[in-house]
Parts: C-alpha cells; structure tokens; sequence
C-alpha cells in the first residue's frame, strides 16, 4: 500500500520538490503546511493519519521541534523524520521523539532510504 | 638663562665686595672719627652671612678673607691684645659654616623640589589623558594640553570656567545620574565611569573618566582630579566589529538556511532530470549536479568552522570505535568506486571528543578515496595506544604527500593535488576539530622515505581513563 506522507517546510519550493521526488518513488504526499503551527492543526485533523511526517525545524510561528513535541503529543505513535539545514539541533530533534535528522541538502538515495527505514 | 645667570652672579659679587668696601669705610669711620673699635666687626658679620647663604661652601672663601681684613685691622691698630679678638673670628666662621651648610641643604631641596615639579610637568603635559582639577563649586583651576585638545578649545579659556559648561555645553550643573566629581566630593572616593562629551561642533566624544580627590591638611576633600581617557575611537570600533559581526551572522545565517535550501531544490531536481537523461547526456549534467553537491558540502564546513569559531566544543567521552565503523561503511559505499578497507576494531575504546569526530573520519576516508585512481582502493586503519592516548590512523596507496606539503595541507585553502575537486577546507576543518578536542593530527608517508607510496593520516585523542 502506499505511504502516506504529510511534509512540513516553509519553503514552497522545497514542498514541491518533495512532492516530485516522492511521488516519483510512489509515496502519496497528502498534504503540506508551511509552519508548525499550521502542521500540528492539519495533523489533529486528519481523520486517517499519514504513515509520516517530514518536518523542517526554521519556521514562522511555530519551529520544527515544539511542532514535533505537540503532534507527539497528541499521538504518540506519530513517524516524524527531520529534514532541515539547521544541524545544530540535530541532538534535540531526536531526543524529542523523531525517528531521524537529515541535513540540508540531501540526495535523493538517503532522503528515500530514511524514509523507507522510518515507515 | 645662562647669561642672565651670569649677570645674577656678577651682581651678587658686586654686591658682596661693596658689603666690605662699605664695613670697612664704616668701621674706618667709627674707629677714627667716633673712636669707637667695635662696631666695625659688626658690619663684616652681614657680608659674611650673606655670602654663605648665597654661595654655600664657596662662601667660606670670602668670609676667609673677611676675617684676614680684620686680623690686619687689629694688627695695625692694636687697642686691645689681639687675643681677645679670636672669639669673635672663631664666632663669625662658626656661624658661616652653619649658614653655608643650611643654606646648601635649602639649595638642595629646591633643585630636588624642581626636578619632580619638571617631571610632573613633563608628564602632565605630554600625557595622552586629559587632566583636569575641578574646585567644589565646579570650576575648573587647571587643564593639560591633551584635555584641552581633545574638547577643542584653548587651556587659557577653560581655566576658571565651569566643567558642565565646558564639557557638556550646560548653562548649570549636569544632570546626570553619575556626576564623579559629585559623588567623589561626598565620599572622597576615586571613582571611574564613561561619559558622553561634545566638543565644540556638538560631536560625541566619548570619555572615560576616573575622578580621585584631592585633600586639604584636615583630610577634606577641596578638589577633584580628573584624568580623561578619550575612547571614542575604541567605540567606534566597538561597533565596527558588532556590526561586521552582526553581517557575519546573517550571512553566516543566510548560507546556513537560504541556500541550504536552495541548493537542496537544485540537487533534487538534477537528480529527478538525472532518471529520465540518456547516458551520454548524464556526464553534463553530473558535472552540474557534483557542483551543487559541493556547494552544500562546502556550505556545510564553513558553518562547522564557523561554529569552532564561535565556541569552544564541549569535549564529551566517546566511543570512537562506533564512529569509525559508522564512516567506514559509509565510505564502504562510496558511489562509483570499489573500496576495500581493512581495519580491526576493539569495542569500548573511549576518548574525549565529540559528534563532529565523525567529520574528521570521513574527511579522511573521503580523500583517501578521491586521490586514489587505481581501480580498487586500498584502505588501512590501524588504532595503537601510546603515552594515554589513541592513535588512529588511516592509510592510502595514493599518489602521496611530499614532505614540504605535509604541514602546508592543513593550512586553510591548500590542497596538495590541484586537479581533484574540493574546497580546500576539508583538512583544515579536520585540523580545527581535532584541536578542539585537544587532540592532534598529521600525515606521514605510508612507506617510510616513500611518499609515492601513500599517505597515513593520523589523528590522535586522550583516552579516557578507565
């Protein structure tokens, strides 16, 4: 069955390019939003949730790792992988329950490897 | 000076051979016409004084000859027994000497007093601080060159003015929150603090300034010496370097996430064009794609050196044994390249490093890779313990580093081979990090005395102590 993917970055190019690369691979993104808090409101809403999330960390209004706190949260069996430039937090990213950091920029091989090994 | 010395002394002379002229006429005068003897003895004592009191020990001579004038005196006019008159000789050379003694150690006061006014002087003009003396009520008694220089306005007219109106443009006493001459005034404590001044054209001077008081013979405070230290300069540069820096983190910021970013889209999409190109074509476009690959790369180190600039790395205990497995297989994998490594690991050999040694392992296997054109690569990493600390090093059979190039090579933007691709920060960055962790790394020739048979590089940390 096809994953279902939900991509969380405030670039709209990088929404895009995401949605290219993966549905080229054959993973269905369901949605995007472009800050944290937008995220975590399109996640509780979701009445089928998605198999994972790829979430940035620099966003407006809500950053990465607070989003990942409050999704986890309210599902503690969320997926989330980081995808961001911002190395500096890879140690707190993970520590706040995502399943693996990946820095920016990243090829396309170990963006679909990690994200086979987190479905 | 010299000249009108010479006048002041001609004149003294004059003045002392009248003295005697005069005593002698006098005493002529009195034992002649008034047939009193003496008086004349009397008047020889004011010569003889002052000639000690002028010349000090130099006097003697003349108080010498006075006495000899009236030994000749008495000799030729005999109205008493020349004995009786020694008293009086041995009173007036007495009497001589201890005025020339007082008189040299007065003398030698003055000169003493004198060379510490010049010193003074010399300093308190040609100091680079401003100095001013402030009475109670705030006017200012004195002022240096420097301070006067530095406000713009000549030392004759700020002397008797007001410090407010002189340094802060104010008709009455500042306002301000910290005068130093007010509270120096009441606790008659030196005190230092940075004040805002202008000068005549109202531009900022900024000035820091330490108050000390000066006391009167009762210990109470009747005036405040200020020195001024001008450091508008070192403002101004103060903040040059906060807004040089302020640009350095955006730029730092901009390269760290914007193009981060971007170049992620461009490698993205290169590699979606990649899938769908014919062979042939692949070549052009792995070119470009190797290019943005870099830049992320390149990117990547100088935000990590960026960082090791900034702050110095918590060194924290780590297994490097699970570091260097990790970036062996990785470099196991590297695209495109068939690359054997050999190595014997030991489980739990701990060091005081951190997450960045990882950097440095992949730095090296990486180069090892590049700068080795035969068609398998050979890799050897050997760990050894020597004197508390790891040795780890890693070995090549690539084309090698010449010794004039082995220290040149961990220099920022040197690169041994020119013909491989890279940034040139790589080896520095490795460098950087290993420092931080107070550890050292260097290369050696894989064969000893034979570059050409490889490069061995070795990175070495402090074991942790079981």
């Amino acid at each position: 069955m096809m994953a279902r993917i939900f991509l969380v970055d405030d670039k709209p190019e990088i929404i895009a390019l995401f949605k290219d690369l993966l549905g080229l691979r054959g993973y269905q993104v369901i949605d995007s939003a472009c800050d944290g808090e937008e995220a975590v409101l399109k996640y509780k809403k979701f009445s089928k949730k998605p198999d994972l999330v790829i979430m940035d960390h620099r966003m407006p209004s809500k950053d990465g790792l607070e989003a990942t706190r409050e999704i986890l949260e309210f599902d503690p069996l969320a997926k989330i992988m980081f995808v961001s430039a911002d190395e500096s937090i890879k140690s707190k990213a993970l520590e706040s329950g995502s399943l693996a950091f990946k820095t920016k920029p990243i090829e396309m091989r170990p963006l679909l490897e990690n994200v086979e090994k987190c479905l | 000076m010299a000249e009108l010395l010479r006048d002041r002394e001609r004149t003294k002379i004059l003045i002392i051979i009248s003295m005697i002229v005069i005593s002698l006429t006098l005493s002529y005068y009195f034992h002649f016409f008034l047939e009193k003897e003496f008086i004349y003895t009397h008047f020889l004592y004011i010569p003889a004084i002052i000639s000690c009191f002028w010349w000090g020990r130099k006097g003697i001579y003349i108080v010498t000859l006075i006495i000899f004038l009236e030994f000749l005196i008495d000799l030729y006019i005999p109205l008493e027994p020349l004995s009786e008159h020694v008293p009086e000789y041995v009173v007036i050379f007495s009497l001589s000497i201890l005025v020339a003694f007082l008189s040299e150690r007065r003398r030698k006061m003055e000169e003493k007093l004198k060379e510490e006014r010049d010193f003074f002087e010399t300093v308190y003009s040609n100091m680079d601080e401003g100095l001013l003396v402030i009475d109670k009520d705030y006017r200012i008694m004195d002022a240096n060159k420097s301070l006067s220089k530095s406000i713009g306005v000549e030392r004759k007219d700020i002397l008797g003015k007001f410090c407010y109106e002189v340094t802060h443009n104010l008709k009455e006493p500042c306002d301000l929150a910290l005068c130093l001459k007010k509270e120096t005034f009441k606790t008659g404590k030196p005190m230092t603090t940075i004040h805002t001044h202008y000068d005549t054209e109202g531009n900022e001077i900024f000035v820091e300034i330490n108050a000390s008081p000066i006391r009167d013979e009762k210990g109470n405070v009747f005036q405040v010496v200020e020195i001024w230290r001008d450091i508008t300069e070192r403002k101004k540069s103060e903040k040059e370097i906060l807004e040089a820096k302020n640009t350095a983190e955006f730029l730092n910021d901009l390269m760290g996430h914007d193009i981060r970013n971007l170049v992620q889209v461009v490698i993205g999409y290169l590699e979606i064009l990649e899938e769908s190109l014919l062979e042939d074509q692949k070549k052009y476009l792995k070119n470009a794609l190797n290019s943005a690959k870099n830049i992320g790369k390149l990117i990547g180190n100088v935000k990590k050196l960026q960082g090791l600039k900034l702050r110095k790395v918590e060194r924290e205990i780590v297994d490097f044994d699970d570091i260097l497995r990790d970036t062996i297989s990785e470099a196991l994998e590297y695209p495109n390249r068939s690359v054997e490594i050999n190595y014997s690991l030991k489980e739990g050999q701990k060091v005081y490093a951190g997450p960045l040694l990882k950097d440095v392992f992949s730095n090296l296997f990486e180069n090892a890779i590049k700068f080795d054109s035969s068609e398998k690569v050979l890799i050897d990493v050997e760990v050894t313990e020597e004197d508390g600390f790891y040795r780890i090093s890693i070995a090549d059979r690539g084309k090698g580093i010449p010794d004039d190039a082995k220290l040149r090579i961990f220099k920022r933007f040197e690169r041994h081979d020119k013909g491989v691709k890279g940034s040139g920060l790589g080896l520095y960055l490795a460098r950087r990090i290993v420092e931080n962790f107070g550890g050292k790394i260097w290369v050696e020739d894989r064969v000893k005395g034979d570059f050409r048979g490889g490069s061995k590089f070795v990175v070495e940390l402090e074991k942790v102590k079981p």
